[in-house]
């Protein structure tokens, strides 16, 4: 652990660390393009030149390692004039089109020129070396050659974290482009990461650009729903509508990256019909609409009911794996708390097996469902049962009678989902009566005796587990539409209203209880929870 | 799709087995497909990113930082003059404006029969004969108009 002196101050580093992460650990900034702390150094941008004593000349911070008894300086005059320098020739060809540019509020020319810039330019624009503009590189990206630095940021995560290598330099001199050979799109799952890495306006996203500027936007830190992986993202919204979604850095998890599926997924909950308002199915067998309070009444009476003339053997809890961690430990309290049931389930399509399944070498997994290791924790895999098949065979037999359900559609769509959705249909058919909690409409729920409107990802906060059993908080970022509300919210008042007398008034006090109640849970930190996520026991469950 | 002939696969393999690995072969291998092929298109630079288990994007960003490498048709007779300062003051430009009149070409062009083309170049370490311009492998030195005359009515008849 070697001591430094950065700007005076004494720091210690870890061994091996390059000057601008100690400084970064520190809280200094130190001003950089090409540096990016989950890509190889390349140093090739020189903004992070840095003063260190008895070295002749300024050294790249992000290059150099620190040593014992370093004394750097990072602000300096001559640094800032080096810096100052080095900004100037990175904006020599520059088209200065920031008006135009989606860039525009989250630049790093336009930051670290208010910073160290400030200069007149020297070069008219009718000298700059012009370049080619709006290039479309396939699904995610659309390239513009002229505002790019030549950081190589772009081009080491196609080459290191990809290894599909599309991007490169071409040409020499002020004429090098970045690009792809013959202008080929780049078509590898995890394209979008390049725009979210550029610091400048080169890279673009084909799916955010010129949507909404982006100092409107309002940030809220989520957990990606896509898979099993539960990356860490932040979801970018205004005025209600979700415009998009980028990585959040967890080294444990996702690093810095987001596979496209998941980045576009945000689309998936703005897409169908949602269920807006409660339905009460009546004695004439068909739905009508109904306030949450009567509808609410209705699933109690109902499933106490069923539970009074058919036992609790014959009511199930159909948990989701997409729900949240909160919602399934409510709804299993629920079940076998206030209805006497004991069987849980959660599995349409393996999810259990699944979750664990990587996609690809990089994030991807198979179980499109962010908490399925959650409801496993939380006994939602009835070894009983065994997966939905199972409960529909005994409903077919008239063991079950009725159940709750929880369903929610995924967000990234695989051919298996219609398959999965179905299975659920069949199990609502064939009982006398289900409570069913869902997001977005569907013909078959017609046959549930109560419907529920539920919010869905990013309209509530709540906790995910992902395959490492990794306890990870989602935050609310716009309202759910309509009368729906977050799961727990809903199963909380079925709770209440049967006598349960806990009260929760957010799902971070049903994850406190659940701490208490469920042993898996017992020892996870909060505060982790909300940060790089807690790890629960499985106790080789697994 | 385009393909190396016997002789030039035979070059290939011997220029590949002078080299710890293949992909360190890169530029002689850009040189041969040079030869080979006139230069180096984006067909041939997929064809050789293939051979070397390179991303054709990789074989392409190399050939294009290097002149030498010729990213547009060149001529039989590729003519560099040499544009530097000793070969500037002893009248390099006199000897490219000859040329220009005499194939009626400009610089970075090419005669229509595609025998000539003609491009300025960096010093080319000949100031003592200056002014000097290359042509393909060979040197030609202490140019004058009238020598530049003979030398294109030789290679016209070559």
């Amino acid at each position: 652990m070697p001591k430094l002196t950065i700007n005076d101050r004494e720091i210690e580093a870890r061994d091996g660390a390059m000057i601008i992460q100690a400084a970064a650990e520190a809280g200094i900034e130190i001003p950089h393009y090409c540096y990016h702390q989950d890509l190889p150094v390349d140093g090739n941008c020189r903004m992070c030149l840095v003063e260190v004593e008895k070295m002749p000349k300024l050294t790249p911070a992000c290059a150099t390692s620190v040593s014992e008894g370093m004394v750097v300086n990072t602000h300096n005059e001559r640094v800032k004039e080096a810096v100052r320098g080095v900004l100037e020739f990175l904006l020599v060809n520059h088209p200065v089109d920031c008006p135009v540019c989606d860039q525009a509020g989250e630049c790093r020319l336009q930051d670290y020129y208010m910073v160290y810039g400030l200069h007149t330019s020297e070069i008219p624009l009718e000298m700059k070396v012009r370049k080619r503009k709006v290039i479309d590189l396939g699904p995610m990206v659309v390239l513009d050659t002229e505002r790019c630095v030549l950081c190589s940021r772009c081009i080491r995560f196609c080459d290191h974290v990809t290894g599909t290598g599309e991007l490169q330099f071409f040409g020499r001199g002020d004429h090098v482009e970045i690009g792809t050979f013959e202008d080929r799109p780049i078509l590898n799952p995890y394209s979008g990461n390049v725009v979210d890495i550029c610091p400048v306006g080169a890279l673009t996203s084909r799916d955010f650009r010129f949507k909404c500027r982006v100092w409107f936007l309002h940030s809220t830190d989520s957990v990606c729903a896509g898979c099993s992986t539960g990356c860490n993202a932040r979801i970018d919204h205004r005025d209600g509508a979700i415009f998009r979604m980028i990585p959040r850095r967890n080294p444990d998890v996702n690093k810095s990256w987001l596979c496209d599926e998941g980045r576009l997924s945000i689309h998936e909950i703005g897409r169908g019909e949602r269920v807006r308002r409660a339905l009460i199915k009546g004695r004439d067998g068909m739905q009508a609409p109904a306030s949450l309070g009567e509808a609410l009444d209705a699933a109690n009476t109902g499933l106490r009911e069923a539970a009074r003339k058919y036992g609790g053997a014959a009511i199930l809890g159909v948990g989701s794996a997409s729900a949240t961690n909160e919602a399934l430990f409510l709804l299993a309290r629920y079940v076998k708390g206030q209805l006497g049931g004991d069987q849980l389930e959660f599995r349409l399509d393996s999810e259990d097996r699944k979750a664990l399944e990587p996609e690809d070498k990089i994030l991807r997994r198979f179980d499109k469902h962010p908490n399925s290791m959650g409801a496993l924790a939380l006994g939602f895999a009835g070894d009983e049962i065994g997966g939905i098949e199972g409960a529909i065979s005994k409903a077919r037999e008239g063991k079950i009678k009725a159940a709750v359900i929880l369903y929610y559609k995924p967000l990234v769509t695989r051919e298996t989902d219609a398959l999965a959705e179905a299975r659920i249909a069949e199990l609502v058919s064939l009982l006398e009566f289900s409570v069913l909690f869902a997001a977005h409409k569907a013909d078959w729920q017609t046959d549930a005796g109560v419907l529920l409107p539920v919010a869905a990802w990013t309209e509530e906060e709540g906790t995910y587990t992902n395959y490492q059993s990794r306890v990870q908080a989602a935050l609310q970022a716009i309202n759910p539409p309509g009368d729906a509300q977050p799961a727990w919210s809903l199963l909380a008042a079925l709770l209440e209203a049967s006598g349960d007398t806990s009260v929760w008034s957010s799902s971070t006090d049903v994850l406190s209880d659940m701490k208490q109640a469920v042993s898996a849970f017992a020892g996870i930190d909060l505060d982790s929870v909300y940060s790089q996520g807690a790890l629960i026991s499985t106790n080789g469950a697994l | 799709m385009i393909e190396f002939s016997q002789e030039a696969k035979r070059r290939y393999n011997a220029i590949v087995s002078h080299y710890p690995e293949k992909r360190a072969a890169l530029i002689p291998v850009l040189h041969l497909a040079q030869r080979e092929f006139g230069w180096i298109s984006q067909e041939v630079a997929d064809y050789v990113g293939e051979l070397m288990d390179y991303p054709p994007s990789d074989v392409l960003s190399v050939a294009t930082f290097y002149t030498l490498l010729h990213k547009k048709p060149a001529g039989k007779y590729h003519m560099e003059v040499c544009r530097n300062v000793s070969c500037w003051l002893m009248g390099a430009y006199r000897c490219v404006d000859e040329i220009k009149s005499l194939l009626r070409i400009d610089v970075g062009g090419m005669t229509e029969d595609g025998r000539f083309s003609l491009n300025l170049t960096e010093c080319l370490g000949s100031c003592g004969t200056a002014p000097a311009m290359q042509v393909g492998d060979r040197y030609y030195e202490n140019l004058t108009p009238q020598s530049l005359a003979e030398i294109i009515e030789k290679l016209k008849n070559d």
